[in-house]
């Protein structure tokens, strides 16, 4: 089988949206899929793109390139940086917040870039480049946002763990930081695993040695890392630092000046016609419906212990 | 070789929306292979729709394993 080759000269990038960033081998390779025109806001970039590859059309339109090709493309491209940047301890109301905001008539939110994750965890890359990278890949995914438009990234949560790298690859972005009652952040995580949450999926390196205890344990454990580094992003000058229960009222009087935005009446009214959503459902038909209570009271007491003994002291 | 011209018919159908579009209509990966070798023979590339369904799978599994280290 063959994967897409890497073309040695830079070709034309025009159309092409950077796909996914290759954790093996010597060096990283940028797959780019070509889209048209960029991807919507929709709940995750990751399943948009994933629709798209169904399609044998977009399954054939992909060609791998060099990380400098990504360097030099940016460089055609308005150096737009984020309006602002949301992290999170999962399971919080992050993509409330991210649909909340791509309400917004022309603006762009894209949530969880896969890429973005890769460059931020690539034990290949020194700081120097993938500080570069990382601004490069940004100015791509905001491709053709206008300037008087947002721009937000909703970061996936393991990123947390490596937001220093995020606010010194954008030092003047502002930072939203998200948590939740470390119960049902817990609840909620195992009631649905991400793959990261998987024993072996996240490297050491980014969250210390884990200890030898069951799979519920773990991931207790590595939620107590997200909240760790929380607790630290909360305390950064740039960082605005919200509670769940402060969704979704919060988005509108508190994040939209943080991240500097000039929004009029009826683009508030966009944003606040989709609270009563279910955020992570495309569409516009399923209706939210408030779970903390019924979290708290589905929490077993082992789960109950291991929250508070890896989640409770970075609370 | 085939690698080659598939490259080739890849960026040629990147630049052609009408050929873009008559693609996208086919679904089935088999059919689309032959299509695609049907366009790039028409325009003078030779390609064996093999080369097309065999991306298409390498593709596939490279998005499948994009989280793997």
């Amino acid at each position: 089988m063959s994967a897409p080759r890497t073309n040695q000269s830079q070709p034309s990038l025009a159309g092409w949206f950077p796909a996914l960033i290759t954790r093996r081998g010597p060096a990283p390779q940028v797959v780019w899929m070509w889209t048209g025109t960029p991807p919507a806001n929709d709940p995750f970039l990751d399943l948009t793109l994933t629709a798209l590859v169904q399609q044998p059309l977009h399954a054939l339109l992909q060609r791998a390139t060099s990380l400098d090709a990504l360097l030099i493309h940016a460089e055609t491209l308005p150096d737009r940086r984020p309006d602002g940047l949301i992290l999170h301890t999962s399971r919080c109301g992050s993509t409330l917040v991210a649909r909340m905001l791509g309400a917004v008539p022309g603006s762009r939110v894209l949530s969880e870039p896969a890429t973005l994750t890769a460059l931020l965890e690539d034990p290949r890359l020194d700081d120097t480049t993938r500080r570069r990278a990382l601004r490069a890949l940004v100015r791509i995914l905001a491709w053709s946002v206008p300037e008087d438009r947002p721009f937000c990234l909703k970061l996936d949560a393991r990123n947390l763990l490596a937001w220093p790298r995020l606010a010194e690859a954008f030092p003047t972005t502002p930072l939203l930081a998200l948590r939740r009652d470390p119960v049902e952040v817990l609840v909620s995580n195992l009631r649905q695993l991400p793959a990261w949450l998987f024993p072996g999926e996240l490297h050491p390196r980014l969250t210390g040695e884990p200890p030898e205890v069951d799979e519920e344990e773990y991931a207790a454990f590595l939620l107590g890392r997200l909240f760790a580094a929380y607790r630290e992003l909360a305390h950064h000058p740039r960082t605005l630092a919200l509670d769940y229960t402060d969704l979704p009222g919060a988005v509108a009087t508190r994040v939209v000046p943080h991240f500097g935005l000039r929004l009029s009446e009826s683009e508030l009214a966009a944003l606040h016609g989709v609270t009563h959503l279910h955020a992570k459902v495309p569409g516009d038909t399923t209706r939210f419906t408030p779970d903390s209570a019924q979290k708290q009271q589905a929490t077993t007491p082992a789960q109950r212990a291991a929250v508070a003994r890896w989640m409770e002291p970075f609370r | 070789m085939s690698a080659a011209a598939l490259d080739a018919f890849i960026t040629l159908v990147a630049e052609d929306e009408s050929l873009r579009t008559r693609l996208a209509t086919t679904a089935e990966p088999g059919a689309f292979a032959e299509a695609c070798a049907r366009e790039a023979s028409q325009r003078g590339i030779t390609l064996e729709a093999r080369a097309v369904l065999e991306r298409l799978q390498g593709n596939h599994l490279l998005w499948l394993q994009r989280h793997l280290a």
